[in-house]
């Protein structure tokens, strides 16, 4: 069955008065699909994201999560909602003095009262379910290791373990690969697009590599100065478009 | 400034009003002004207190009797005390480092600009610099006439005084940390006191450690201090031995409190070694 999962409404973020960063983003998202989002930097592409699960908070607007209107939340009834909405992030943002386990088991946080996160004393299901997705990604014999002695893409891949081990309904992705090398870009891809597909959750990713957005993407977003300027399939966006979001077509050739 | 930019400019080289002299003065001799006029007052200072080579040779001969004096040490005709004595300090001590360690936590947690508002930060940062603002034996002194004689109100002393220095520490470590992975936990819904559990404390654990020991260091030399303003501890007995000139006596106390801060310096490499 496919519903909407994600409606922005007129979606507006100035973090200082008179600069507008997002000005009016509107945006329905499917319950299922990986939508890349392109666009030059400063276009306001992590700021969207970050809008979405009010790591930012809008300056006007309406986000409607599965029919929550996200911007009115508060307090408990936000943290309740940022749960359902996994996030991974550029610079991976693993706690790095903590293990691979306990970094997946950050993740259930938005679940667990502080004794037991203090005590790391998560239940049951939790740990079976971070050891499960370790082996899933291919990082069972790094349980144990702390998270600053992995490689890049062993990172990013503990970054996408702890967002999943919330069962996410829609993962936010942003410039997951910017800091990796191409080929090791293509298998954090492939690993969330597969993930999200099995999970039948959508994805939002951020991303400046076109050629990779247009291999994974259902669907691709432009984004130039705070706007949305295209808004169709990979193989819409041709020269043209590209030019219209990003400027100019020497840097094509 | 080179010369051939001043030109260029317009500047002639010498200014024309009586603020401008200072200014030009300054900005070229300044440096050389500071030196000299720090150099008059060393020298000024040092005729008022009696500070003369003179001075300092016949002090010399005073010295030399002292420390033929202070040996050998006599560790035995009052060994008793000493030791009660010394393993006071070492409670007060430990008792001023748990306190004052506990209390620093919460606190310098309030006062971090990172993560709490202004108006938690302002009273918070107020109280840790009111705890440092005096030397421990002006503190033990106001302990001492407020509650009385003894080791309690060392203890006190010595946990104001670590306050007012980790706290300070333990705030600055928080404000220094990375706020990325603070950002991802929070993006997971996590409470706030769960972001501090995973997001903050495991960043600054072993910066708190490195500082808990070190106040702990600063605690056991101090606790020997205390006695002096009648706060408990070995200093009520080496300031006595002072003044009945009984150096052997002297010696032994010293020689007892090397010891006790060379173990604690070994035992707290250990634990540093272990939050490593």
């Amino acid at each position: 069955m496919r519903g909407t999962t994600l409606q922005i409404q007129d979606l507006e973020k100035q973090y200082t008065a008179g600069r507008p960063v997002l000005r009016g983003v509107s945006l329905n998202l499917d319950s299922e699909g990986v939508t890349i989002v392109i666009g030059p930097s400063g276009a306001g592409k992590s700021t969207l994201l970050r809008c979405v699960n009010r790591l930012v908070e809008p300056t006007a607007g309406r986000i409607l999560f599965k029919g929550t209107n996200l911007v009115s939340l508060r307090g408990r009834a936000l943290r309740e909602c940022r749960r359902r909405i996994g996030m991974v992030f550029q610079e991976f943002n693993l706690v790095e003095r903590l293990s691979v386990i306990e970094n997946l088991l950050s993740g259930r946080l938005g679940y667990v009262p502080p004794w037991r996160a203090w005590l790391r004393r998560f239940p049951e299901a939790d740990i079976r379910k971070a050891f499960d997705l370790l082996e899933q990604l291919g990082l069972a014999e790094l349980a144990a290791k702390r998270a600053d002695a992995l490689s890049g893409g062993q990172r990013q891949r503990v970054g996408i373990g702890r967002a999943l081990m919330q069962d996410p309904e829609l993962l936010l992705a942003d410039e997951p690969t910017s800091s990796l090398d191409p080929k090791t870009s293509v298998e954090i891809m492939e690993t969330m697009a597969t993930m999200a597909r099995n999970r039948h959750i959508p994805v939002i990713v951020n991303m400046h590599d076109v050629n990779l957005a247009k291999r994974f993407a259902d669907r691709m977003l432009g984004m130039t100065e705070g706007r949305i300027v295209f808004d169709g399939k990979p193989d819409d966006l041709a020269t043209e478009e590209l030019s219209a979001i990003y400027g100019g077509e020497e840097w094509m050739r | 400034m080179d010369a051939l930019t001043r030109r260029a400019i317009g500047d002639v080289g010498y200014p024309v009003a009586w603020s401008g002299w200072v200014r030009w003065l300054l900005e070229r001799y300044g440096n050389r002004i500071a030196w000299v006029l720090l150099t008059l007052y060393v020298v000024y200072a040092s005729s008022t207190l009696g500070f003369t080579p003179a001075r300092f040779f016949a002090g010399l001969g005073h010295g030399k009797v002292f420390v033929l004096r202070l040996f050998p040490p006599d560790f035995t005709s009052q060994w008793a005390d000493i030791q009660h004595d010394m393993l006071e300090s070492l409670e007060i001590a430990v008792l001023a480092s748990v306190f004052g360690i506990a209390a620093s936590l919460p606190l310098g947690l309030l006062a971090a600009r990172n993560l709490m508002p202004a108006w938690v930060t302002w009273p918070a940062r107020l109280l840790i610099s009111l705890s440092r603002s005096f030397h421990p034996v002006i503190v033990g002194i106001l302990f001492v006439k407020a509650i009385g004689f003894g080791p309690l109100a060392g203890v006190m002393t010595l946990a104001v005084a670590s306050v007012g220095f980790i706290g300070k520490l333990f705030t600055e470590a928080i404000e220094e940390i990375s706020l990325r992975q603070v950002e991802a936990v929070r993006a997971t819904g996590a409470s706030f006191s769960n972001m501090l559990i995973f997001g903050v404390f495991p960043q600054v654990t072993p910066r708190f450690v490195g500082f808990s020991l070190y106040q702990l260091d600063s605690n056991l030399r101090n606790s020997t201090i205390l006695g002096i303003v009648g706060a408990g501890g070995i200093g009520g007995t080496l300031l006595a031995a002072f003044q009945r000139f009984d150096y052997a006596i002297v010696c032994a106390i010293v020689l007892v409190m090397i010891a006790m801060i060379m173990v604690g310096e070994v035992v707290s490499e250990q634990v540093r070694k272990l939050f490593q």
